[in-house]
């Protein structure tokens, strides 16, 4: 292993089996010039809650595009669960996905079409392991009401209202509801919190840490916000990790 | 299945925008079919009117024209023909019957046609159909008429009821005969043809009512009708007549004879000729409303295109929520192809409604206007066709949206777009 990997070793994760590992990964998009992304090494434990920090335009959205296996990288291996998920056929990556990531971004969550169960339940659609698991003692509808209500939301009282009527963190909450369904063991989380007031921030972090808690998963939570840091097991700077000469700043 | 449901929730989400698109469809498709039906329920209604007869003979003038006015009672003769030239023409020893015909006047917008017994015997319509009687019976006086069924329906006369009948064949005529009544004497069977839109009289009962009427009003010598009885009511000059022969060979043969005939000048067509040759002026007429239509028909569909494409942009977001809950490109695909086939399905549907709707409304109104009786049928193969190549381009026209969709949603990743 390179020295440029040491970041990602000094915790206690080397102990449990490693959900992510990324190895030699390199990534540039279609028509651009430079990589934006080259990471030697980035190995996450299971039931860690990392908290990626990057600049503006550093890569994090694209980072996590590759963990879900929207995008493959052009070099290097993305392991998530034991599975290389850049050999998979694009067909199994997707279905990958859907078995094994919860996504929370950053605002409009949800589907405006749908109610508030129905974009709760969504995942299960295309997971029958989800939905497997949703459905191990409830009803798919009761599961997604039981997880609306712990993080304090109440789905008879929006029942016949549409979901874009909900407030912005609302909105998150019922997205982490929905990331949640069917405990996938990576939640990913791009700026959930980015159109919150600090307050609501706040109090959205505890629900969202106390359900993934419950759920045994593992939590990446990107942002910018140097300030949420301090809640996180463990830091990682994108621009200590990534290689490519990096057009944001630094932070 | 998930993508479905997905697709109408989303359409059901944009009720007004897929109304308006949906109800753009399916006026086009509308039109499209309703010209289709008009050109061949014309052409069969045309068809039809007329069977067995070999030759329609009239004053010389076009062959179309004559065909019109005998036979269809659309428009008007410009001349009239001798009763000596028709005499000529019935004693032919190949001829088998004639039937005069004296047109010109008419009762309450229907038109009235002079004729005599053998029209009972020998007109034939359709499938070499006779004429039947639903009440009563032919003309036996001078006075007496026979209703063609819608006459009858329409205006709501049984037998016995008297009715007058006026000079000329617009709908509202200043000049009546009302010193000349006449009696319904029988009434026919419904037939689908313009009979069912004459009233028929004897010869010699037009002859009896224009009795000083030699200039065309009420100008010369008016006697009553008892005094007409008294007259020679024998006609001077028919409009035209129709000709059975005994063998078909001798068409040919007899039409040239009255073609070249010196008495007055006279011309003799076969009807299923002169059928064509409407068919081949209509041609162009058909061919152009038709193209028209499916041009708007292409008009819809691009309609659709606009508004699926510009809502592409504001639906980035919802693609790159759905790919992060594990949707495959392909069904970001699937689902934009299925809401424009949804769409086009949509519009072929209620368009089918609105065509036999219109048709219902325009039925009676073509019938009395035109003369052209539209039956309400199944949809044809051929519409069937039509419709299925609409669906077709509904589907061709969502692929685009579709594919920029599916591209997008590889071009996107994880990021999404406001
Ligand atoms: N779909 C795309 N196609 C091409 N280039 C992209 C695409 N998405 C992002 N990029 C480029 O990749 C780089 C990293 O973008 P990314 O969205 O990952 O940054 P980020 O760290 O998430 O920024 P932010 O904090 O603003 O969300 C940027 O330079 C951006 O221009
Ligand atoms: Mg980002």
């Amino acid at each position: 292993m390179l020295p440029g990997s040491s970041v990602t070793q000094a915790t206690s994760a080397d102990l449990a089996e490693p959900i992510v590992n990324l190895q030699g990964m390199g990534f540039a998009w279609p028509n651009a010039v430079r990589d934006t992304l080259q990471i030697e090494s980035l190995t996450i434990a299971s039931g860690e809650r990392i908290f990626l920090q990057g600049a503006s335009g550093s890569g994090k959205t694209t980072l996590l595009s590759l963990l879900g296996g929207v995008l493959v990288p052009q070099r290097g291996t993305i392991s998530i669960l034991g599975q290389d998920i850049s050999q998979l056929k694009s067909s199994k990556r997707d279905s990958f996905r859907a078995d094994h990531i919860g996504f929370v971004f950053q605002m409009f969550n949800l589907l405006p079409y749908l109610s508030l169960l129905d974009n709760v339940t969504l995942p299960c659609r295309f997971s029958r392991k989800r939905h497997q698991k949703a459905t191990q003692q409830v009803t798919l509808d009761g599961e997604a009401t039981r997880l609306l209500e712990q993080l304090q939301l109440d789905p008879k009282q929006f029942k016949n209202r549409p979901v874009t009527d909900l407030s912005v963190g609302q909105q998150q909450r019922v997205a982490v509801a929905r990331a949640l369904i069917g405990q996938p063991e990576l939640i990913i989380a791009d700026e959930p919190t980015s159109a919150l007031d600090a307050d609501a921030r706040f109090a959205f972090l505890d629900l969202l840490f106390k359900e993934v808690e419950e759920s045994r998963a593992t939590l990446i939570f990107v942002s910018h916000d140097p300030s949420l840091r301090t809640h996180f097991h463990r830091t990682v700077k994108l621009a200590d990790i990534n290689k490519a000469e990096s057009r944001g700043s630094a932070v | 299945m998930s993508i479905y449901m997905l697709t109408l929730r989303s359409l059901a989400n944009r009720k007004t925008t897929v109304l308006l698109t949906v109800i753009a469809i399916a006026i086009s498709v509308m039109l499209f079919l309703g010209v289709e039906t008009l050109r061949r329920e014309a052409k069969a209604s045309f068809a039809n009117t007329v069977s067995g007869t070999d030759l329609i003979v009239g004053a010389r003038s076009g062959s179309v024209q004559l065909l019109l006015y005998s036979v269809f009672r659309i428009g008007n003769a410009t001349n009239n023909i001798s009763w000596e030239s028709y005499e000529k023409v019935s004693k032919h020893r190949q001829v088998a019957w004639t039937i005069p015909f004296s047109l010109g006047d008419s009762h309450r917008g229907y038109r009235v046609l002079g004729t005599n017994l053998d029209y009972f015997t020998h007109f034939r319509y359709g499938n070499k159909r006779n004429l039947e009687f639903a009440e009563g019976n032919a003309f036996d006086g001078v006075y007496e008429a026979v209703l063609g069924a819608e006459v009858a329906k329409k205006l709501g006369y049984q037998l016995g009821q008297s009715i007058i009948l006026s000079h000329g064949t617009g709908k509202v005529s200043f000049s009546d005969h009302s010193d000349k009544p006449f009696v319904v004497s029988g009434i026919l069977k419904s037939t689908g043809t313009p009979v069912d839109r004459t009233v028929h009289v004897s010869l010699e009962g037009i002859e009896a009512i224009h009795i000083g009427w030699e200039t065309g009003g009420p100008t010369g010598k008016l006697v009553t009708a008892e005094e007409a009885l008294a007259m020679d009511l024998q006609p001077e000059v028919i409009t035209a007549f129709l000709v059975g022969l005994k063998s078909k060979m001798a068409t040919f043969q007899l039409q040239r004879a009255i073609n070249n005939y010196r008495g007055e000048p006279l011309l003799a067509i076969l009807p299923g000729v002169a059928l064509q040759e409407l068919w081949g002026l209509l041609a162009v007429a058909e061919n152009a409303l038709l193209t028209i239509s499916g041009f708007v028909v292409v008009t819809g569909l691009i309609g659709m295109l606009t508004v699926i494409w510009s809502g592409l942009n504001e639906r980035r977001r919802e693609m790159a929520i759905l790919r992060s809950v594990g949707a495959r490109p392909r069904h970001i695909f699937y689902l934009l192809m299925l809401e424009s086939t949804l769409l086009a399905a949509a519009g072929v549907l209620f368009g089918v409604a609105l065509l036999y709707l219109g048709l219902a409304v325009a039925q009676p109104i073509l019938e009395q206007q035109v003369g052209i009786f539209i039956q309400i049928r199944l949809l044809s193969s051929t519409d069937l066709y039509l419709l299925a190549a609409v669906l077709l381009g509904g589907c061709l026209v969502g692929a685009l949206p579709a594919y920029r969709a599916y591209r997008l949603s590889l071009a996107d990743g994880m990021t999404i777009r406001i």
